[in-house]
């Protein structure tokens, strides 16, 4: 997403906001324009939340409409039956009522993902007209509620004013979403849209920040549902139907859900298509269902994809600018400096699978400034101790130690937290994020920089970043590969995206560093710099825990290595006793009679 | 017993939609959101067969059968297959409601938005049964849903297509390596589906009659039921659709007419929160 | 009796097989041997038919053409496969397990006369399966597990066995059984594609040898070409022993 970022978008942004506030009062459009305008920034809204949701969190929610039922509703109560009209006192307690009643459904329906968030909030938009009646004094019931005029400082508000309020308050929203998802708040959405796991090994806790999003999207909502009692004086049961909710839905994928102005360009062709086409109340339904499907399948990036496709195309063809790289930072010693490592523990550790004891009685012991090396054929459960050690499995028995703490069965997100990072087999890289950015989001767990900060761009928002920044090219530069900073990080080669996975679980400067087979498919240039990455991490006295099936880089790397086989530690030792130990050897080729395996003297000259 | 009644009678059409979710998820690992359309299309049918063409009962269940098996595999053509092999896994999130939304709409366009009386082939005379009334047909309804449901259990456990479908449940790839035709697999539980919606189209209708927006209440009491009986499991669903019927049953009868759905949402919302584990998509640990 | 030329293919953008040829003679055991991250797996999934993209090549099996052919259409071809992990369907009961491992057996019924017999052969030739026939089949042992596997594959009466590294995670004792039942299959006239990380061991039984490396083929042949230990040493020590003069630093 920064990728996009230009310096003369700001200006241009403001001017035509400019424009478009000032269009009725100018005579620029007439009155019936007027409303479009306004129908579509409050439906804008409504899109805007679900992108945040869908588009960010993974998760589908379909009771935007509730959420304006419920702003719509709380804003118009207040009005008519304690008196306050005054705008902002409705705004906020409309968003008061829909946080609550995001917290209500978000809680239950995030726990299990998949279609359990999509039904709650389904059920909830049935229940609008259910709960309309339940509370009939409030709500007038099935006859409607007639709003009263909002004031702004005393002031009553119609007419221009009125619209000057509702293109603000979209505009407002849009650049606060902006800056929340152009942030690195926005990138860990990403990382927790596409992998929940890796999310976990940034530190974060899955479902309280899904659960944070969902609430975030709700905010929207409720502004437009306040926003909309205000503008037609009105509110009745028969505007918060599911019929609503797809056109909703169908606004978000059209424009695409992950980004922020989709939102507007959705919103934009389903309030106009609804106007102009006479036949779409008839044809309304197939015409959404044919969207979803048409989005789903074919353009699953919506307008936004296709614009940024376009942007990105004219820019190959030389008939745009190219986005200027993100000034280089001050350049700094690539060092790594000191590491605070922890001794990591296992106490005959045991994990099984059913009837398959996958793990038996395992304990070593890893210390700062070493590099301790598992290793064993396949299946001998040294992933399974790595899945053990950063929280993914829990064990069946004994205990694991972090420094003092017992960890196991902690949830992942809190050791990874507690400094324990790890790599995968095969790299966990998300999509749509540069290089830099995803070095950046090892970060994470120490970043900051707040939520409400990234809103107001603070200017600790700005230190923060620079500081994001400066240590994730420092990294890239440390392993060599400073070049793919800004480059979109998916595009890199296999071996460079291992590097990559480095440089970010360096990047939370961890105190205890898990390898899982980190070598393999590395070519001989790659193998060095990582030789010389983790030899950089062993001397900061980082904690490094490596599986690794090469065993010419074990051998080369390791201060200590463990031997598995069928889940049990079979031998351990410095590299020179377990080059020694021929029964290991055995055990690693299945040499039947060891006395065949000449311990590989080292030849000179190579081959 | 009266309340009791109504409320099995209710609670077997989210047990008929439970079931068809389910049908389709062992086999094909797919979440149908669309499935409560083609129960409403099932109704649709039979109200064509036995109203507007005046055929006798067991040409208007073939009617339905065939008409919403086609459905279904059109569905599965459009909507499902084109997915098949995505890493993106919230495709189908969008597309089956995409689907079940056409579906929604051509039902309203094709038939109106009216609500359609649906006939009772069965005399309206109520029996008295165990101390409550019950008409004949809800009679019907509740039996031909049991006998449905444990059949379709059975046979899932005692067929090798059932065991086929249960085995590719657990590992697309591990099914595919002992020859089984997981493709064909995932079609024909969506044809299977299609058909069972099809048939009960005539026994549901006469209880609900046919309407258009039928598919959203029986989509989310049918979801509500698989997060009571844990999904994937036929028994589990069957029990779910008929405790979640009795429910709003006893809910409209002793709390008030518009509680029911209120208090059915609560229950659901307690359910997830409470046990969320063992009821929808069962974790797996290895995960890495 | 099983030849592949020239395959090519991986994961999306993923390429882990280039132009990979390998065979199996009739009643002989060809052997693949290579680091991890070779391409093993993945030769043996395209073989199948379980790769998402395969480019190019040809899977020929006795004679015919499998090539673009789906994987149940191959397994009915004759071809049969052993995966890594020993992936057996844990919910369903041994005997359950065997009995879809028959699934491309004829006849309707699940058990067919054909099912029958063939679970009957696979009941014979493992005693222990019988034993814990309505047992969970993700309660046994691994070595049981990995028993079950084989036996699984072998009731529809493949004519080619492949078996990705069946003695992945297994006691020793097992993996001196699990292998001695390879060679017996081979004895039998089955012939078997072996991955093996247990070089020494999988020698001992091959007839035939290949070795993969960075997704192709490095070295193939008969055995004997292979028997000095070089091999296992290039394999599992590295191609270049420069890698262990330079020592640490």
């Amino acid at each position: 997403m920064a990728l996009l970022a230009h310096r003369f978008r700001l200006p241009i942004a403001l001017l035509l906001l400019g424009l478009l506030l000032a269009a009725p009062a100018a005579g620029l459009i007439d009155a019936y324009w007027a409303r479009t305008v306004m129908l579509i920034a409050i439906l804008s809204l409504l899109v805007s939340g679900l992108n945040v949701v869908l588009g960010y969190a993974g998760e589908l929610a379909l009771g935007q409409v509730a959420l304006y039922a419920v702003g719509a509703y709380v804003a118009g109560y207040i009005g008519v039956g304690l008196g306050a009209t005054d705008v902002f006192l409705a705004l906020g307690a409309a968003v008061l009522a829909a946080v609550a009643v995001g917290l209500v459904t978000g809680i239950p329906g995030l726990r299990l993902g998949g279609w359990s968030l999509a039904m709650v909030t389904f059920f909830l938009v049935i229940l609008v007209p259910n709960l309309i009646d339940v509370f009939e004094p409030f709500t007038g019931g099935t006859l409607g509620l007639a709003t009263a005029v909002p004031t702004l400082f005393g002031a009553e508000l119609t007419g221009d004013g009125l619209y000057l309020l509702i293109v603000a308050v979209a505009a407002i929203w849009f650049a606060l979403v902006r800056n929340l998802l152009l942030s690195r708040h926005g990138d860990v959405f990403l990382v927790l849209r596409q992998s929940p796991i890796l999310a976990s090994v940034l530190g974060v806790s899955v479902y309280r920040l899904k659960l944070l999003v969902y609430v975030i999207g709700a905010i929207p909502a409720a502004l437009a549902g306040a926003l909309f009692a205000m503008l037609d004086g009105f509110v009745a049961p028969e505007t918060f139907t599911f019929a609503l909710a797809l056109s909703v839905l169908a606004a978000s994928v059209i424009g695409g859900s992950t980004s922020v102005y989709g939102a507007i360009a959705g919103a934009l062709v389903m309030q106009l298509g609804q106007q102009t086409l006479t036949r779409f109340q008839d044809w309304q339904l197939v015409i959404y269902g044919g969207f979803l499907l048409l989005a789903g399948i074919v353009f699953n990036r919506g307008l936004a994809g296709l614009w940024h496709d376009g942007l990105a195309a004219a820019r190959r063809r030389g008939l745009l600018p190219k986005a200027p790289a993100a000034a280089a930072v001050a350049e700094g010693e690539a060092e790594l400096g000191t590491l605070d490592g922890a001794v990591l523990r296992t106490e005959e550790l045991e994990k099984s699978f059913g009837g398959n004891k996958a793990l038996q009685g395992v304990s070593i012991e890893a210390r700062p400034g070493e590099v301790t090396a598992l290793i064993g054929p396949n299946g001998s459960g040294k992933t399974t101790l790595l899945n053990l050690i950063s929280g993914f499995y829990r064990p069946s028995g004994g205990r694991l130690m972090l420094g003092e703490t017992e960890i196991g069965g902690r949830p992942a997100y809190r050791i990874a937290r507690l400094g324990v990072t790890r790599t995968f087999q095969t790299p966990l890289i998300p999509k749509d994020m540069t290089t830099r950015a995803f070095v950046a989001t090892g970060r994470y767990a120490t970043h900051k920089v707040g939520i409400a900060t990234a809103l107001l761009r603070l200017p600790a928002f700005r230190r923060g970043y620079r500081a994001d920044d400066a240590e994730a090219l420092r990294l890239l530069r440390l392993l060599g590969i400073e070049e793919t900073a800004d480059r979109p990080v998916d595009s890199l080669a296999l071996g460079t995206r291992r590097l990559v996975e480095v440089a970010r679980a360096l990047a939370s400067r961890p105190r205890v560093f898990l390898f899982d087979e980190v070598g393999s498919g590395l070519d001989e240039s790659d193998l060095r710099v990582l030789e010389h990455a983790v030899g950089m991490i062993r001397e900061a006295g980082g904690t490094v825990i490596l599986v690794e099936h090469n065993f010419p880089l074990v051998l080369k790397l390791a201060d200590r290595i463990h031997v598995l086989s069928q889940g049990r530690l079979i031998a351990s030792g410095t590299p020179a006793e377990i080059q020694a130990d021929r029964r290991v050897l055995a055990e690693y080729t299945g040499a039947t009679d060891p006395a065949d395996l000449e311990p590989a003297e080292p030849r000179k000259g190579g081959r | 017993m009266t309340t009791v009644w109504a409320g099995l009678a209710t609670g077997a059409i989210y047990s008929l939609v439970a079931i068809g979710y389910n049908v389709v998820l062992l086999a094909s690992g797919t979440f149908n959101f669309a499935h409560a359309q083609l129960l409403m299309a099932g109704t649709f049918l039979a109200y064509t067969g036995a109203v507007t063409l005046g055929l006798p009962v067991l040409p208007t269940l073939l009617l339905g059968a065939a008409g919403v098996a086609v459905v279904a595999l059109l569905e599965e053509r459009i909507a499902i297959r084109p997915l098949l092999g995505r890493s993106d896994a919230h495709g189908a999130l969008i597309t089956t409601v995409g689907a079940a939304t056409i579906l929604d709409g051509l039902a309203a366009v094709i038939w109106g938005r009216e609500p359609l009386t649906v006939p009772s082939v069965l005399p309206d005379e109520p029996l008295t049964l165990l101390g409550g009334t019950v008409r004949p047909v809800d009679l019907a309804l509740i039996a031909l849903t049991l006998l449905t449901g444990v059949g379709l259990h059975l046979w899932s456990r005692h067929s090798l297509l059932g065991l086929a479908s249960l085995a590719s449940a657990e590992d697309r790839e591990a099914a595919a390596a002992r020859g089984i035709n997981v493709r064909l697999l995932g079609t024909g539980a969506f044809v299977l589906a299609g058909a069972i919606a099809g048939v009960f189209g005539l026994l549901v209708g006469a209880r609900t009659y046919a309407v258009f927006d039928l598919g959203h209440s029986l989509a989310l009491f049918g979801f509500v039921a698989i997060a009571i009986g844990g999904s994937g499991s036929q028994l589990g669903g069957l029990i779910g659709g008929f405790a979640t019927g009795l429910v709003y049953a006893f809910a409209a009868r002793y709390i008030g007419a518009e509680f029911p759905q209120i208090v059915v949402f609560g229950v659901f919302l307690l359910i997830l929160f409470l046990r969320p584990r063992g009821l929808f998509g069962a974790a797996l640990e290895r995960r890495v | 009796m099983l030849s592949v030329t020239g395959i090519t293919g991986g994961y999306g953008d993923l390429r882990v097989l280039r132009e990979v040829d390998v065979s199996v003679r009739a009643g002989r055991i060809t052997a693949v041997l290579g680091r991890n991250g070779a391409g093993k797996t993945s030769l043996l999934s395209a073989v199948a038919g379980l790769l998402p993209s395969v480019g190019a090549g040809r899977v020929e099996l006795d004679g015919r053409d499998l090539t673009g052919l789906p994987p149940h259409r191959r397994i009915r071809a004759g071809l049969a496969l052993v995966q890594e992990n020993k992936r057996v369907f844990h919910a369903r009961t041994v005997e359950e397990n065997l009995l879809l491992g028959g699934y491309a057996l004829g006849g309707r019924g699940l058990r067919s006369p054909a099912r029958r017999a063939a679970l009957e052969q696979a009941y014979e030739r493992f005693p222990m399966l019988r034993e814990r026939r309505r047992a969970p089949a993700g309660s046994l042992s691994g070595g049981q597990q990995q028993m079950l596997a084989i036996a699984q594959a072998l009731m529809p009466g493949p004519k080619v066995l492949m078996l990705d590294e069946p003695s992945a995670g297994l006691a020793p004792v097992i993996v001196k059984e699990v292998l001695a039942m390879v060679a017996k299959l081979r004895d039998e006239g089955l012939s078997i594609l072996l991955v093996e990380q247990r070089v020494e061991q999988a020698l001992e039984i091959a007839d035939d040898v290949a070795v993969m490396e960075g997704g192709r083929i490095a070295a193939s042949g008969p055995k004997n070409g292979f028997d000095d230990g070089a091999v296992i040493r290039e394999i599992y020590l590295g191609r270049s022993d420069e890698r262990l003069t330079t020592g640490k630093s």
